[in-house]
């Protein structure tokens, strides 16, 4: 995959040892990952658990640094954390002594942008993810997938160029987690944000993503790039229909068959 | 609530417990220096606190106790947070927690006194130092209890060190200050009391030895008295800040219908 000119985020040759030494090869986790990320697209990855994509998705965050390679964000080389990324992780990670709105603006001001300026902002994400009314209510007033609703709208407050998502519903019960990604893709298609999301459930990949990487376990390389070509907005009944099978089922090849539960 | 039922066998309780009391004293004629009646009790508390003599002490122990607190509170705070941000102070200092840790703080009162004088320094030393250890431990503890996930969160926000501290470590480390705190002002109460046992010029401890020295039992219960009801106050103050702080923390949350 050639970085080309439209792309928001192009990853070359990323590679992450951990526990390497001198004397000792350590584990390999990523192998040489090229990936390159349209703007405004959504991309997900799918894999076995353990297959580093969590670790890509945390150097992609600026949490982990690589071993080798080169992440470029809008034609910089990403040198730490990045302030145009937002990040929404498996569980919340809400604040509990910050309300919900105060738990929107944490990245405002930490960022020190004026929490007043960005208070209509963060008033209109809440609106944005179903959530008016609950702005001065406190994280553990909420439920689970309403908290996890409260992690997006803070991931977008500031703007960012990118969304990473690392098993966001992964958390949440069956019910919860369906709705929660039907909604995901109603806030995708306002927003159109360059979405990074990791899952290891091929039908919430298929259901999501305009394209779907498929990486192996360790140590993670892609194996397979396949673009979901199914009309957008997807209604929960897509996911019984012929086309979205025939997806599952070529993503789930690569698991040792149906069902897809690799390793 | 508590049903009118409650209500009464609490006070029969109460009515037998001290009439029991009452009743033994005199019929085995307990000698009053030893173990004197309740009503003796309450005679010496009324009599105390009408000529304001219990007062005046309580207002010395009170303000030795407060300011005791506040001061090692405050250093403990500071120093545990300094402790917990920075390894290598933390390696330089542990070995001397560990062995101030084990070691009964009362037991300096003498040596503070003799550094100090009679004054109230040294009782406000000696209360600031029993103080000073809880709130330490429990800040170190309390630092470190941030969630690593959060910590990832800020990170990825691109949140500096201090800030990571302050937006996340300094409230997480709430729950632990605050327990430290209902801790240390008890202990607080009692670092004051011993101090004034060694040697002072006034406070509610300095009362209790002059009666013990004029073999007046009664009198001795009733600053005991006088020394409960402080405690307890105290104890109250503290434990409704608590509330008022740590209103998000589960263990408020929960415990809000229990606590007296």
């Amino acid at each position: 995959m050639p970085p080309g000119a439209g792309d928001a985020i192009v990853i070359q040759g990323v590679s992450k040892r951990y526990g390497g030494t001198r004397d000792g090869e350590g584990i390999l986790a990523l192998d040489r990952l090229d990936i390159a990320l349209a703007d405004a697209s959504f991309t997900v990855v799918v894999g076995p658990s353990g297959c580093g994509k969590s670790t890509l998705l945390k150097i992609l965050a600026g949490i982990h640094a690589q071993s080798s390679g080169e992440v470029i964000i809008r034609g910089d080389v990403m040198t730490g954390p990045r302030r145009d990324i937002g990040v929404v992780m498996q569980s919340p990670v809400l604040f509990p002594w910050r309300s919900v709105i105060r738990n929107v603006l944490l990245p405002i001001d930490v960022q020190k942008l004026g929490r007043e300026k960005y208070r209509r902002t963060a008033e209109d994400l809440l609106s944005l993810v179903k959530l008016d009314g609950y702005a001065d209510r406190y994280p553990w007033e909420l439920s689970g997938g309403m908290q996890q609703r409260v992690a997006i709208a803070r991931a977008l407050v500031n703007d960012p160029t990118l969304l990473l998502m690392d098993e966001p519903f992964g958390a949440l019960d069956a019910m919860t987690r369906e709705h929660m990604n039907v909604e995901l893709q109603r806030i995708w298609l306002e927003r159109r944000k360059t979405v990074l999301l990791i899952t290891h459930s091929i039908s919430e990949a298929v259901f999501l993503a305009d394209r779907v990487l498929v990486m192996s376990a360790r140590p993670g390389r892609i194996v397979d790039d396949i673009a979901i070509d199914l009309p957008r907005p997807r209604p929960r009944e897509v996911m019984s229909s012929p086309a979205f099978t025939a997806y599952v089922e070529q993503i789930a090849a690569h698991f040792g068959g149906v069902g897809g539960h690799g390793e | 609530m508590k049903s009118t039922r409650d209500v009464f066998l609490t006070l029969l309780f109460f009515v037998l417990t001290v009439g029991g009391w009452e009743f033994s004293t005199r019929f085995f004629g307990v000698a009053d220096y030893i173990l004197p009646p309740p009503s003796q009790i309450a005679a010496a508390l009324y009599r105390g606190l009408s000529s304001g003599l219990y007062l005046r002490h309580a207002g010395f122990t009170v303000l030795e106790t407060v300011s005791g607190f506040v001061l090692g509170g405050l250093v403990g705070i500071l120093l545990g947070a300094v402790i917990a941000a920075n390894r290598y102070v933390e390696f330089l200092v542990y070995p001397y927690i560990i062995m101030f840790k084990s070691m009964p703080k009362v037991a300096l009162a003498p040596i503070f006194t003799l550094w100090l004088g009679l004054g109230m320094t040294s009782k406000i030393v000696s209360a600031a130092i029993i103080c000073f250890f809880p709130l330490m431990v429990n800040t170190i503890a309390g630092v470190k209890s941030a969630d690593e996930d959060r910590i990832s969160l800020m990170r990825s926000m691109g949140a500096s060190r201090f800030q990571i501290f302050c937006y996340l470590q300094l409230p997480s480390a709430l729950p632990f200050i605050m327990a430290g705190l209902e801790l240390a002002v008890v202990l607080a109460l009692i670092g004051a009391i011993v101090a004034e046992f060694v040697g002072a010029r006034a406070g509610l401890g300095t009362l209790i030895q002059n009666m013990s020295n004029n073999m007046d039992g009664a009198g001795q219960f009733s600053v005991l008295f006088i020394l409960s009801a402080i405690g307890l106050t105290m104890s109250l103050i503290v434990r409704w800040v608590k509330k008022k702080v740590l209103f998000w923390d589960p263990s408020v949350k929960s415990n809000q219908s229990t606590q007296i």
